[in-house]
């Protein structure tokens, strides 16, 4: 090697040094304007509803009016992450968490369109799409599935409120304290609610805590959009040693896999849609990809559980009891669902149906997705507002 | 081999027949396997380029409902 050449592939590296560098303190920051804004929006609709949250949420004392929610927010905005953490915040406002149980199973069926979605990509090559639409509502089903199952035992029951409430009691200390032994967040993110809670005032002082929850709402979603870019680029080389290492081991191995790079990227959302094209080539058997999607679930809940270190206080045991219930509720789901033989392979077969129904008639396809995120939602508004 | 080749043979070769085809049966079903993970292990290495056609989402929808009104037609 010729020193002119060393020289420029030491330049190279340098620079991409220094890129990485700050690409990695752009995320630090987004993270700490993240938990921030969890803050702004528990202020705000602290603020807004004067202690009152549970009458202006009146309407969602029905538990389907909160999966609706759940499902409607998060196939709009197409980000799971950023409906769980403004729940968080939601609920550190005075959201009971018993109303904010379903909004969060609703999420984890809203967040499936963003797979299905890139499926319809492979639509002109019929073998390619039948097994890239399989890849994507196997996820559907499955969390259609799980909510099937869990939500009527929560209604009668609570028992994920009731262990969530138990191990965040465990977690979180006195009244000063958010996550026993990180109370610094509380000043940490102090300035910059401040500076948002003054900039609301200066707006409109009548609709302040409103103008609040907007500006908290708008952060976390550019937040978690941007921090999944650049996490995105930073850790593809990772995403791919860890899925090569998963290759041939089996499918707790795939679990695993799919929630490591889901918390190394902060969007199930990726890894799920990462999934489509390698099944839609055909490499991937559709009984490879499913374990990956269900390891996205669980990663995916690392949001909510750093959203919610951001309250500090009163409420920020029940912050950290949804977020807890999140993480709780995907976890059982995998271990009920794909643990009984018979119940695992149900997904399996509803993704191959809708899959070959959907190459023969495109327009079902449409409707298929239409359906699932809009369609029942509203037919599930109609029921409820006839009982 | 024909069927008439087979009753030709004795018991003892049939067996050693039967012992060498399942040998290279597992070999050919193990070589099988082999290429089947190499090709996983290639189509992960353009993760990058599969990480790219995920950002194309809205796109996609578009041209699938244009396939959509294609077929309707």
């Amino acid at each position: 090697m010729t020193s002119k050449s060393k020289g420029n592939n030491d330049s190279t590296e340098s620079i991409n040094t220094i890129k990485s560098i700050t690409q990695w303190i752009a995320i630090a920051t987004l993270v700490y304007l993240l938990i921030s804004s969890v803050g702004m929006i528990g202020a705000g609709f602290k603020g807004a509803t004067k202690g009152q949250a549970s009458e202006l949420f009146q309407f969602a004392t029905n538990p389907f009016m909160g999966l609706i929610i759940g499902i409607l927010a998060t196939a709009m905005i197409q980000s799971s992450s950023t409906v769980t953490s403004i729940i968080v915040g939601l609920v550190a406002g005075g959201l009971p968490v018993e109303m904010a149980v379903p909004m969060i199973m609703g999420a984890n069926i809203g967040t499936t369109i963003t797979n299905t979605i890139v499926s319809l990509g492979h639509v002109r090559k019929k073998k390619e799409f039948r097994r890239a639409f399989a890849s994507a509502t196997v996820h559907d089903f499955f969390n259609v599935m799980a909510v099937a199952i869990f939500l009527p035992i929560e209604i009668l029951f609570h028992p994920l409120e009731k262990i969530g409430g138990y191990f965040a009691g465990l977690l979180v200390g006195g009244e000063n304290v958010s996550v026993k032994g990180f109370n610094f967040i509380k000043p940490a993110t102090k300035p910059v609610i401040d500076f948002f809670a003054d900039t609301s005032a200066i707006i409109s002082e009548n609709a302040q805590y409103i103008i609040l929850i907007i500006f908290g709402i708008a952060i976390i979603f550019l937040a978690i959009t941007l921090i999944g870019k650049l996490l995105k680029k930073l850790m593809v080389g990772r995403a791919k040693a860890i899925m090569h290492n998963a290759i041939g081991k089996g499918p707790v191995a795939g679990i695993f896999s799919g929630a490591v790079i889901t918390v190394l990227v902060q969007s199930s959302s990726t890894t799920t849609s990462l999934m489509v094209p390698l099944a839609g080539t055909g490499v991937f058997r559709l009984k490879q990809i499913y374990p990956f999607t269900l390891g996205a679930n669980i990663g995916t809940t690392i949001t909510a559980l750093l959203a919610a270190t951001a309250i500090s206080g009163d409420s920020a045991v029940f912050a950290l009891q949804i977020a807890l219930v999140h993480l709780i509720y995907n976890s059982s789901a995998v271990l009920l669902i794909y643990g009984v033989k018979n119940l695992r392979k149900i997904p399996i077969r509803g993704a191959l149906w809708i899959a070959r129904v959907a190459t023969e008639r495109k327009t079902l396809a449409l409707l298929y997705i239409l359906g699932v995120f809009f369609g029942l939602p509203a037919i599930l508004i109609f029921i409820t507002n006839q009982f | 081999m024909t069927h008439e080749e087979y009753e030709s043979l004795t018991t003892k070769k049939l067996k050693k027949l039967i012992k060498h085809t399942k040998i290279t049966l597992s070999e050919l079903q193990e070589e099988l396997d082999n290429r089947k993970i190499d090709n996983q292990h290639s189509e992960i290495d353009h993760l990058e380029d599969h990480m790219e056609e995920v950002e194309h989402g809205f796109t996609n929808f578009i041209t699938f409902l244009k396939d959509v009104l294609k077929e309707k037609k």
